[in-house]
């Protein structure tokens, strides 16, 4: 089975349907690909643009940190992924956390600049897979052959 | 084809679209939020917020919008 991603600029993307009955949430996401990233996380972009109410959902038991520090963390309990395979989709049902920053204290280019910034595709997602990654071939994909 | 999936065709669409003509989109929305759909540039905005409230007025849930900033400045990120 092989998921096939893009490059933007030098990243490699990928696109995916999120679903949360609990969040009435049913829409599509691009992810970038981050193997320093431990969860599959949403920010604030996202957050913003699907009107997700953060304070509707539980925190995790732990902030998760990063290179900025610790940001506010909440998760979807019952997030679910589609992707569109080469054969037909495949569906992944997991806890994805929600990254938000409090942007009502920022000048306009910092809120812009957090809001530039894409949600991340985990290792709680790529590492079910094989990762080929190419910007020469211009190839990203996830596959479950190791060829 | 599942309507989840016929909604992240429809998405993923609207991204290559947006690849192929990033030039012409910059040239008129150059530093704002831009959302495409079926194609095409369907709105714009430098308030992301303001922007998704008029999208998601006009386009049932949003779905298959890509919604991207446009600029001549790539996000240098180290996450």
């Amino acid at each position: 089975m092989n998921i096939r991603g893009f490059f933007k600029h030098d990243a490699p993307f990928l696109s995916a349907h999120i679903q949360s009955d609990s969040l009435s949430l049913d829409s599509d996401i691009d992810f970038l690909m981050d193997t320093g990233a431990s969860r599959t996380v949403l920010l604030d972009k996202d957050v913003h643009f699907l009107g997700i109410d953060v304070n509707k959902l539980p925190k995790p038991e732990k902030n998760l940190g990063g290179v900025g520090g610790s940001v506010e963390t909440h998760i979807i309990e019952d997030a679910s992924l589609s992707f569109i395979t080469d054969e037909k989709s495949f569906e992944m049902n997991f806890p994805v956390f929600v990254l938000s920053h409090d942007l009502s204290k920022m000048s306009i280019e910092e809120r812009n600049q957090i809001l530039r910034m894409p949600s991340l595709l985990g290792r709680d997602v790529i590492n079910k897979f094989h990762l080929h990654l190419s910007k020469d071939k211009n190839t990203v994909l996830l596959s479950t052959d190791s060829d | 084809m599942a309507p989840n999936l016929k909604s992240l065709k429809e998405f993923e669409s609207n991204q290559h679209w947006l690849q192929a003509h990033y030039q012409e989109v910059l040239e008129e929305h150059k530093d704002q939020f831009v959302a495409v759909w079926r194609n095409s540039v369907i709105d714009s905005d430098s308030d992301l917020d303001a922007l998704s409230d008029r999208v998601h007025k006009r386009v049932s849930g949003a779905k298959g919008v890509y919604i991207e900033f446009v600029t001549d400045q790539p996000l240098e990120m180290i996450l």
